[in-house]
C-alpha cells in the first residue's frame, strides 16, 4: 500500500456565500415546481378544484385574509387565550413541578396521576370543559392551561432535580439565605429548562386553542376555520391553515430568541 | 546514541514512514501544518514508541496509517508523503489493529459478543471458542456475558486487548490505550499488556506521553516537538526484557532516557508557551 | 413517625389514588357540585362498568383503535425511512432538512379541516391526520439519534472489516436504538391524538365521537367513564413499548 504524494481535496473548499446563494435558489426552484405542479394538475383536470383548491386561490384568499381587520380581531382572540391559559397553567406547573422535585412524598404519592394527565391526549378533555365552562373563551383557556399545568410541571420537575446539589452547598457555606439561594442557584439553572418548555407549550398549546375553537366558539382562527369548513370551501381552509402556521412559526420564533438570549452562559448546545 | 540495537529491530520494517506531512484546514480557515516531515520505520516485533507534548500530531500519523484521516470538501486535508505496509494480505483491516483510547467497545454488545466481532466480520469459523480462550487469555474468564457498562475500566481495556487479539492484525496502533485509567490499574494494564505481548510479539507503533510507559514498553522512543510535529529524537531503550515496573525504576538507564526525554518535553512546553505555535 | 414515612414513600402512589378518591368523593357528597358538574366517583364507576361490558362502546373503541393502529405503524414508518435517507444520502439531507423543521414547528393540528375536506369524515381523514403529526418529529428525532453516534466506535469497527453494511448492523442502528425506542412512543402518543381529535371535530364515530355526544347531553360520568378507557388503551400501549424497550435496551 502506498501512498504517493497525494493531495486529497485541497482545493475546491466552496465559497460560504455563493453556497448559500446557491441553495437558495435550489429551494425556490422546488417550491416554484411543487406549486407549478399542483396548479397544472388542477388545470388538465386531473383534480377537482373543489377538493384541492390550487395554490394561485389560496394565495388571493390570503391576501384577502390578510388585509380584512376581522381577521386580526379573530388572530387576538386565540393568541388571548393562549397567552392567558399559559401564563396560568404556567404558574402552576412551575410551582406543582418544584414541589415534586422537592418533597420526594409528594412525588410518590401523585406522580401516576400526573402521569395520567400527561398520557391522555388533552384535548380529549375539551368536551368536559364545554360543559364546565361554556362555549366562550374560557373553555380555550382551560386548554391552554392544562397543556401549561402538564408541561412546565415537568420541565420545573427536571429543572429542579438536575440542579447540582454542590451548587446548593457551595452557597450555603457562603452563607447564603434560602430566598438567596432561590435568586442565585434555582431560577438561574432553571431558565434554560423553562425556556425550552415555553417553546414546546406555545406549539402544542396554539393547535389545541384552535382546535378547540373548531369544536365550537364564537370568535377565534379555529372558529374561521370551522365556518369555512362547513362551506366545504377548501381554498378558505388552507389560506387559515398557513396563517396559523405562520402565526406557530412566528411565535416559535420568539421564544426561540428569547432563549438564546437568555441563555448565552449555557454550553452551546446544538441546533435541532 | 550509540546503544547496541537489539537483534529483532534489525529485521526488515513491516511498516515505514518517509517525509509525511499532513496539513489540516483549522477553524478559522487557515491550514495548520499538524505533521511535518516524519519519517520512522516499525520493524518485525517491536515496540515502537512515540511521546510528545498533547497535539504534536502524534496520533494524527497513527490515523494516517489506519485509513482514518479523510479529506472533506468542508475540512480538506492534505497529505504527502510516502507509506508502505509489508504484508502478504491486501486487506487493510486485516493488516492493523487500533486501539484507541476512548472506550470504543459496543455498549450493546456482551464482552463475549464483542471479542467475537472481529472474527465474524472476517467470518473465521469457530468465533465463539476463539473469543472465549482469549477471555481467559486476558483474565476475563466468567465475565464473558456482562455487558460493557457492568465491567470496570480495567476490565473493559482487557476486553478490547482480547479483542485486538482476535482481529489478529500484522501491525498493531495504539494511541495512549491507558490514558484514561488511574495510575493503579493503568501499570497493572502495561504488565498486562507486556505479558501478552510476550507470546506472540506482534509489531506495534504505541503512542503516549508518559514516559515511564514509554520506557517500560518500547525498544525504541521517538520523541516529537510540538506543532507541527517533527521527530526531534529516537532513541533505543536497550533494556533487557522481560521488564517490570519495580526493576526498571531503579535502574540508572531508565533514569538516563526519562531524563532526556523530560528535557525534550519540557523544551517544547516552554517554545509552545514562548508563542511559536506555528 | 419515621417509619410511617417509609411506608408512605414505597406505598405512596396508592395512598395518592386512595386521598385522590377521596377528596373527589368528599367533594360530591358534601353537595359542593351538581352531578352535572362533578360526577361522584361512584357513578363514574359504575357508568364505566356499564361501559365495559357495552357493545356500542366496544364498536367505537374498535374504531379509535384502526385509526391509531394504522397511523402509528405508517408514520413511524416514513418517519424513519426519512430518516435513513437524511443520514445516508447528504443531498437529500441539504433538500428536505429545513422542510422538516418547518413543519415540526408549525401546529399540525389545525391540518385536521383539510384532511377532512380532502378525504372526507371516514378513517382515512384521521390516519392521514395521524400521520402527518408523527412524521416530522420522529423523523427529526431518529436523524438525531443516527447522527449522534460516536465516529470512534464506527472507525473501531471498520478497522475489524466491518463494511457500510456491517457498520448499520453492528454500529448505528443500535447505538440509534434509545432513539428509535423513544420516537415510537412519541408516535403512539401522536397517533392517539390524531385520531381523538378527528373524532372529537366532526366523525360519526370512536371514542372521542362517543365524548362529544356524551358531553352534548351533559352527561359528564359518561365523559369521565369514555376518558378512562382512553386512558387504559394509552397506558397498555405505553406499558407495552416499556416492556420491550426494557428487554432491547438492557445494555443501557
Amino acid at each position: 500500500m502506498s501512498l504517493a504524494a497525494t493531495q486529497v481535496g485541497g482545493a475546491a473548499k466552496p465559497v460560504a456565500g455563493r453556497s448559500l446563494a446557491r441553495t437558495m435558489m435550489l429551494h425556490a426552484v422546488a417550491i416554484a415546481l411543487t406549486l407549478g405542479l399542483w396548479q397544472f394538475v388542477v388545470a388538465i383536470g386531473l383534480a377537482r378544484e373543489l377538493v384541492v383548491s390550487t395554490p394561485l386561490r389560496v394565495a388571493a384568499e390570503f391576501f384577502a385574509v390578510v388585509v380584512s381587520p376581522r381577521t386580526w380581531s379573530a388572530v387576538l382572540v386565540t393568541i388571548g387565550e393562549l397567552v392567558a391559559g399559559l401564563l396560568i397553567g404556567g404558574a402552576v406547573g412551575v410551582v406543582l413541578g418544584a414541589a415534586f422535585a422537592r418533597v420526594p412524598l409528594l412525588d410518590r404519592m401523585f406522580k401516576p396521576l400526573v402521569l395520567a394527565l400527561y398520557t391522555l391526549p388533552r384535548l380529549a378533555l375539551l368536551p368536559l370543559f364545554v360543559v364546565w365552562l361554556g362555549l366562550g373563551v374560557e373553555s380555550k383557556i382551560a386548554v391552554a392551561v392544562i397543556h401549561g399545568v402538564v408541561l412546565f410541571m415537568l420541565g420545573a420537575y427536571a429543572a429542579v432535580s438536575s440542579i447540582d446539589t454542590k451548587l446548593i452547598e457551595a452557597c450555603r457555606l457562603f452563607g447564603a439565605s434560602r430566598l438567596r439561594l432561590l435568586a442565585l442557584v434555582y431560577v438561574p439553572s432553571s431558565v434554560p429548562y423553562l425556556l425550552t418548555t415555553v417553546r414546546q407549550a406555545i406549539g402544542l398549546a396554539l393547535g389545541s386553542v384552535i382546535v378547540a375553537e373548531m369544536t365550537g366558539a364564537f370568535a377565534g382562527m379555529g372558529f374561521e376555520l370551522s365556518r369555512r369548513l362547513a362551506q366545504f370551501d377548501m381554498t378558505g381552509v388552507l389560506a387559515w391553515v398557513v396563517l396559523a402556521s405562520m402565526l406557530g412559526l412566528a411565535l416559535e420564533r420568539v421564544a426561540l430568541t428569547f432563549e438564546r438570549r437568555l441563555t448565552r452562559w449555557t454550553p452551546r448546545q446544538q441546533d435541532d | 546514541m550509540n546503544i547496541a540495537i537489539s537483534k529483532e529491530v534489525r529485521l526488515k520494517p513491516v511498516l515505514s514512514i518517509s517525509h509525511l506531512s499532513v496539513k489540516f484546514t483549522g477553524g478559522d480557515g487557515s491550514p495548520v501544518l499538524a505533521v511535518d516531515d516524519v519519517s520512522l520505520s516499525l520493524a518485525t516485533g517491536e515496540i515502537l514508541c512515540i511521546v510528545g507534548p498533547s497535539g504534536c500530531g502524534k496520533s494524527t500519523v497513527l490515523n494516517v496509517v489506519a485509513g482514518m484521516v479523510r479529506s472533506t470538501p468542508s475540512a480538506p486535508v492534505e497529505i504527502s508523503g510516502d507509506f508502505h505496509i509489508a504484508t502478504q494480505a491486501t486487506l487493510r483491516s486485516r493488516q492493523i489493529g487500533y486501539m484507541f483510547q476512548q472506550d470504543t467497545l459496543l455498549p450493546w454488545k456482551t464482552a463475549l459478543q464483542n471479542v467475537m466481532l472481529p472474527l465474524t466480520l472476517q467470518g473465521r469459523p469457530g468465533a465463539r471458542e476463539r473469543a472465549e480462550e482469549l477471555l481467559a487469555l486476558t483474565g476475563l474468564e466468567g465475565f464473558g456475558g456482562r455487558f460493557p457498562k457492568e465491567l470496570s475500566g480495567g476490565m473493559r481495556k482487557r476486553v478490547q486487548m482480547a479483542q485486538l487479539l482476535a482481529q489478529d492484525p500484522e501491525i498493531l496502533l495504539m494511541d495512549e490505550p491507558f490514558g484514561a485509567l488511574d495510575a493503579q490499574t493503568r501499570a497493572l494494564m502495561q504488565q498486562e499488556f507486556l505479558r501478552v505481548w510476550e507470546r506472540d510479539r506482534k509489531s506495534i507503533v504505541f503512542v503516549t506521553h508518559d514516559l515511564t510507559e514509554a520506557i517500560l514498553l518500547g525498544d525504541r522512543i521517538l520523541s516529537m516537538s510540538a506543532r507541527p510535529g517533527r521527530i526531534k529524537r529516537e532513541v533505543s531503550v536497550g533494556i533487557a526484557r522481560p521488564r517490570t515496573v519495580e526493576s526498571l525504576v531503579g535502574s540508572d538507564r531508565y533514569a538516563e532516557l526519562h531524563h532526556m526525554l523530560w528535557a525534550d518535553l519540557q523544551a517544547e512546553a516552554v517554545r509552545t508557551l514562548g508563542g511559536g505555535v506555528r | 413517625m419515621k417509619r410511617l414515612y417509609n411506608l408512605m414513600l414505597r406505598a405512596g402512589w396508592l395512598v395518592g389514588l386512595i386521598l385522590f378518591a377521596l377528596a373527589w368523593y368528599a367533594v360530591s357528597a358534601a353537595g359542593l357540585v351538581t352531578e352535572k358538574v362533578l360526577p361522584s366517583p361512584q357513578s363514574v364507576l359504575t357508568k364505566f362498568v356499564e361501559d365495559v361490558v357495552s357493545a356500542q362502546v366496544w364498536q367505537n373503541i374498535g374504531i379509535t383503535l384502526q385509526a391509531w393502529f394504522l397511523a402509528v405503524p405508517i408514520g413511524y414508518a416514513c418517519g424513519v425511512s426519512i430518516a435513513f435517507a437524511l443520514i445516508a444520502v447528504p443531498q437529500v439531507q441539504r433538500a428536505i432538512h429545513p422542510y422538516l423543521v418547518l413543519g415540526n414547528s408549525i401546529p399540525r393540528v389545525v391540518l385536521a379541516p383539510v384532511f377532512i375536506l380532502a378525504l372526507g369524515l371516514g378513517l382515512s381523514s384521521r390516519v392521514a391526520l395521524g400521520v402527518s403529526l408523527i412524521v416530522f418529529p420522529v423523523a427529526l428525532g431518529v436523524y438525531g439519534g443516527f447522527k449522534l453516534c460516536e465516529p470512534a466506535l464506527l472507525n473501531s469497527v471498520a478497522m475489524f472489516g466491518a463494511d457500510r453494511r456491517a457498520q448499520w448492523l453492528h454500529v448505528r442502528l443500535p447505538a440509534a436504538l434509545p432513539y428509535l425506542v423513544s420516537n415510537w412512543r412519541l408516535a403512539a402518543s401522536l397517533g392517539l391524538l390524531g385520531a381523538i381529535v378527528g373524532e372529537i371535530l366532526i366523525a360519526p364515530n370512536g371514542l372521542g365521537w362517543l365524548i362529544r355526544i356524551r358531553s352534548g347531553v351533559f352527561d359528564v360520568s359518561g365523559v369521565f367513564s369514555v376518558l378512562i378507557i382512553i386512558l387504559a388503551l394509552a397506558m397498555i400501549v405505553n406499558l407495552t413499548t416499556d416492556a420491550i424497550a426494557a428487554r432491547l435496551l438492557r445494555w443501557q
